[in-house]
């Protein structure tokens, strides 16, 4: 009788407040809502940020307001949940939109500060193609690499481990941003490397073929090309509340894979055993090849005194040799550069850097740095760093967005951000990949890995990642 | 349609076994049940729903899990199991009767219950199986029932892919016995739905890898998790899905058994032999380890130790959960070779034999990460790829306990929404973010206050070290400290027992004994003992040298007076 008398008062209330006094009550202060989209610059094609209000209530209304008359409201029980039309005729005209917040709490209207969420003419990519596992250990149990369409919520699948069970799938990569010509590994039993080049799939095994174990991959510009690391990699587990596990190499240095003459080129100048040579990565116009590199030290005693710097050599197009002077881009005294990835526009690199070692997602103190290529100055991108963990990140085609992985919601569970780059460099307020449920990312006890944009739909049938072409590769030392 | 005619004898002895069955499993596999349950974690949710019914078999997935849930009653769990069994039988019973009438062979319909009973005993196979027999079999009876030729090829036609999609590989049962059936009642309108049969049956195999081209080989076949396990004993289930059709093939063709005797004597028979089967699939071994998981997990400590002796526990991890629960109640020295040891790895396996049990000693040796890591790893290790509450629940623990809030508050949000855990998640809710609440907590309390305060690199093999980092930091804590010494007198390290042994009036007795040993050892006088030391245990222990030698050092013959000390342990068990 009691809850009924509730409802009664509560819908009276409502009424009350609905027809009479609109707002009970005006808060100065914006609404606490996950995701965070206060004050973020999007992107117009974007799928609606649909939100839900941290600050508990009994209902929620969001009012969305143009520059024009452009005005709509949408209301729900604990959420917002955008309907695509009104969403896409705002977005798609307008270039912000104040969004005033009201939620019903106790039988009152309360109204926050409205919240601006600006719209950028740069366009983005239409996927950001990503792999979704638990945050584990060395077991894993589901784990796939997806692709996700930016202007809606759909998700496609482009390979589960359930294909080939007991088996990993990691490291996709695609020739800057273009899925014609992509990558990704299989590990475990009848594993190698899946190859897409145009229409053709193959798997090669340079393990098998060349005793050489390709880990990170980055496509060169022209697609001709692939840099790999080869690393000996090794775990650790920690015992202190802050501290869970570390990666580290005892032993990595870098090849090149010639795609189309299927021969792993290997280079005795980046093969030092003094040195930890990883992440390599091409410039946008693939004439140079940077990698981060460190001395080897004795992990048991020195695992924190293992500091990556980035360095850089000459790439040849032509022919995939490199030049035969390594020179030092940056350093960073007392903490680790790790991750670079230039944008494709040849003005940025992106890196993370962290007190020690590569393997940052289990670094709290992990941020992301932007190093200007013109100026060659590095400066740490605090404009989408927290204090959590950031890690992966990867340049939209058109080098105006970045997405990147950070565990700043649970300080376990990766989510993707997307940031706007605008011209003079600064970085936009990220927001998180939308999703229809806002309560999705809540109940998902899988981490996002590796999120990379790509311009095109991937057009591989899973009948020849079943039974791919199998390729023979052969060695050439340069 | 013909009426299901219910025969208040074979009722009667269906319900006979019925509350056979229920009684072997809710008793007799209680433990089976709850791990299976505590593996799986039933979520209401619409992620939950749509991951778990979007693929062929879906719905006997998602019809089991949700049944499986109810497992964490043990008795509700075997009235499911018994339930579904009593159903595969009487569908076959029926199915038998409506193809060769009544001909007094209604224990053989006991058959495939009897097959799937033992299967059922290994928890790998799941009770999604089980349904999807049943509903083959009730819908082949369904079938058979038609008497309109069209609706009966139309039937063929949708039945078959529809129920392949909903139940999974089951389906071949429903196709062998309404194949049988339109062959036994052959004419020129049975060849026409014999041949939409065969299309509906082969549009299957057809249509399925382009339905999920993601799922291969056996998996594809069976459809829906009929077995846990990656491999799945195809041949194993094409036996178990022919066996109805063997059943009323059987039938048919033996001749009929008017005799009443007779009737029941093979119902005796065919009983008796299934008992027998089942018995010999039941996995005590399972059952027994099972029970000292579930028991170590709800911190059970008393009836572990009491399990362990009534019933003298067969196997290692058994022995490593009644050595944490003597550590637990403060025990270890006193009474830990009460029990047989089997040397170090009585404390802990290392990591690559299991991960299951280590990682409940780890929790409560205070290695919150390593028992984090080992839950995680567990719970990754589930090999349908579900998430299992019982480690879920671990992960919010750790979590808890390690102050990393959001996290915690994550996990116990996802508890939350389950049915059996909800009011679990909520208690703890209350505690997150909350240091004094934790503090209070005399679980949680306890195991942030010996948390590591500074860093080390966990290794599995080598835990006396790691013991020794834990009482470095927290001298205060009392089960690493008992672990440490029960190590040192498990590996025979003497020397670093008598280093780190804490002399105190209320030493137990196993130190006591060990000094006692030393102190002979080393040739040192008595009187250099620790005052704690009673002069009737230094006489027992020379008693113990003097019988020893008397007897040649025949173990069985000290075993009576000197089978729970150190000094029998020491003597007669070899590393």
């Amino acid at each position: 009788m009691k809850k009924y008398l509730t409802y009664f008062l509560v819908i009276l209330s409502m009424l009350s407040c609905r027809k009479g006094a609109e707002v009970c009550e005006k808060l100065e202060r914006q609404p606490s809502i996950f995701p965070d989209y206060t004050e973020v610059t999007i992107p117009s094609t974007i799928a609606p940020l649909n939100f839900k209000s941290l600050d508990s209530c009994e209902r929620i209304e969001a009012v969305f307001s143009g520059l024009s008359d452009n005005v709509f409201k949408v209301s729900g029980k604990q959420s917002i949940n955008i309907p695509r039309k009104l969403w896409k005729r705002m977005s798609l005209k307008e270039d912000r939109m104040a969004v005033t917040v009201r939620t019903l709490r106790d039988g009152k209207w309360i109204e926050y500060a409205p919240f601006n969420i600006y719209i950028s003419n740069d366009s983005i990519d239409k996927y950001v193609c990503y792999r979704r596992l638990s945050p584990g250990y060395e077991l894993y149990s589901k784990m796939g690499i997806y692709q996700r369409t930016l202007s809606d919520f759909s998700e496609m699948t482009i390979i589960e481990n359930t294909l080939m069970e007991n088996t990993c799938v990691n490291c996709h990569s695609f020739a800057g941003c273009d899925p014609k010509n992509m990558q990704f590994h299989i590990r475990g039993k009848n594993g190698g490397t899946i190859l897409k080049t145009g229409d053709a799939v193959e798997m090669i095994n340079t393990k098998a073929d060349v005793g050489l174990g390709c880990v990170y991959p980055y496509w060169h510009p022209s697609g001709l090309f692939i840099a790999y690391s080869v690393n000996n990699i090794h775990q650790i587990f920690h015992n202190t509340p802050d501290e869970i596990l570390d990666v580290y190499d005892i032993e990595s240095s870098i090849i090149a894979y010639n795609v189309k003459e299927n021969k792993i080129i290997r280079y005795p100048l980046l093969k030092d055993s003094s040195k930890l040579n990883t992440f390599p990565v091409f410039s946008a116009d693939g004439r140079k090849l940077y990698f981060c590199s460190a001395p080897v030290q004795d992990v048991s005693n020195h695992l924190k005194e293992i500091r990556y710097s980035l360095y850089s050599v000459d790439f040849n197009p032509e022919n995939g040799a490199i030049g035969d002077t390594i020179s030092k881009i940056l350093e960073i005294p007392g903490y680790s550069v790790s991750f670079p990835r230039p944008s494709y526009d040849g003005k940025y690199i992106m890196f993370t850097r962290s007190s020690y070692g590569y393997f940052t997602i289990w670094h709290k103190d992990a941020d992301l740095w932007l190093l200007d290529l013109q100026t060659m100055e590095a400066r740490p991108a605090d404009e989408i760093n927290s204090d959590d963990t950031e890690s992966y990140h990867s340049w939209s085609s058109n080098s105006k967005w970045v997405v990147f992985s950070s565990r700043r919601v649970d300080g376990l569970h990766t989510r993707l951000f997307i940031s706007h780059v605008e011209n003079n460099g600064k970085l936009s307020k990220p927001f998180m990949l939308p999703q229809k449920d806002p309560d999705y990312y809540d109940r998902l006890m899988q981490s996002y890995n590796i999120p990379e944009f790509i311009k095109e739909d991937i057009d591989i049938p899973v009948s020849k990642i079943k039974t791919p072409k199998k390729t023979h590769v052969t060695l050439q030392d340069m | 349609m013909h009426k299901l005619k219910f025969r208040p004898i074979k009722l009667a002895v269906s319900l006979f076994v019925w509350i056979a069955l229920w009684l072997f499993f809710s008793i007799c596999n209680k433990y089976h049940l709850l791990y299976v349950e505590g593996t799986q974690m039933f979520l209401f949710t619409k992620e939950y729903l749509t991951e778990t019914i979007l693929h062929p078999g879906g719905v006997a997935d998602f019809i089991s899990r949700f049944l499986i849930q109810f497992y964490h009653y043990p008795l509700i769990g075997g009235a499911i199991i018994a339930t579904f069994l009593i159903m595969l039988q009487y569908g076959v019973e029926v199915v038998s009767r409506r193809i060769s009438g009544d001909k007094g062979l209604f224990s053989f319909s006991f058959i495939p219950l009897i097959f799937y009973c033992a299967l059922l005993c290994n928890e790998n196979y799941t009770l999604a199986g089980l349904i999807g027999m049943v509903f083959s079999v009730w819908a082949a009876w369904l079938y058979i029932n038609i008497n309109s030729q069209v609706y009966k090829r139309i039937s063929a036609l949708v039945f078959i892919p529809v129920l392949w999609l909903l139940f999974g590989g089951g389906v071949v049962s429903m196709i062998l016995l309404v194949v049988f059936y339109e062959i036994v009642t052959i004419d020129k309108h049975n060849i026409i739905s014999l041949l939409f049969i065969l299309i509906s049956s082969l549009a299957i195999f057809l249509l399925a890898p382009m339905l999920t081209p993601l799922i291969s080989g056996t998996n594809l076949i069976l459809g829906a998790r009929y077995f846990r396990l990656i491999d799945a004993p195809l041949i194993m289930f094409l036996t178990l899905w022919s066996s109805p059709l063997i059943v009323v093939l059987l039938i048919h063709l033996l001749p009929s058994i008017k005799n009443k005797v007779i009737q029941i004597i093979s119902v005796i028979l065919v009983l008796s032999g299934g008992a027998y089967i089942v018995n010999g699939s039941y996995m005590y071994l399972y059952e027994e380890v099972f029970g000292y998981l579930n028991l170590v997990q709800n911190r059970k400590w008393e009836e572990v130790i009491e399990k362990a002796k009534k019933r003298k526990p067969s196997s290692m991890l058994a022995t490593n959960c009644i050595n944490l629960a003597l550590g637990e109640t403060g025990q270890m020295g006193e009474k830990m070779f009460d029990f047989f040891q089997y040397g170090n790895s009585s404390l802990m396996q290392d990591y690559k034999d299991d991960i299951l049990f280590s990682g409940e000693i780890l929790f409560n040796l205070g290695l919150i990460n390593e028992a984090q890591r080992y839950a995680y790893e567990s719970m990754e290790s589930i090999p349908d790829q579900q998430k299992g509450v019982i480690f879920v629940k671990r992960l919010a623990e750790t979590n808890l306990v390690a102050g990393r809030d959001e996290v915690a508050s994550k996990y116990l949000r996802i508890l939350g929404k389950t049915l059996f855990y909800k009011q679990w998640s909520q208690d703890r809710l209350k505690l997150v973010g909350d240091s004094v609440l934790i503090s209070e907590d005399p679980v949680y309390g306890h195991l942030r206050k010996i948390q590591p305060d500074s860093n080390f690199v966990f290794m599995s093999g080598s835990l006396p070290q790691m013991l020794e980092i834990l009482l470095r930091q927290h001298p205060d804590n009392h089960l690493a400290y008992d672990y440490l010494m029960a190590s040192c007198l498990l590996t025979k390290s003497l020397g670093i027992f008598a280093e780190k042994v804490r002399i105190s009036s209320t030493m137990p007795r196993h130190y006591k004994e060990a000094l006692v040993l030393l102190s002979c050892l080393n040739h040192q006088s008595p009187d250099m003992l620790p005052s704690c030391v009673k002069s009737s245990m230094i006489d027992d222990f020379e008693n113990f040298i003097t019988k020893y030698n008397a007897i040649g050092g025949n173990p069985a013959e000290l075993q009576g007076q000197y089978g729970k000390t150190y000094w029998y342990y020491i003597t007669y068990t070899k590393m």
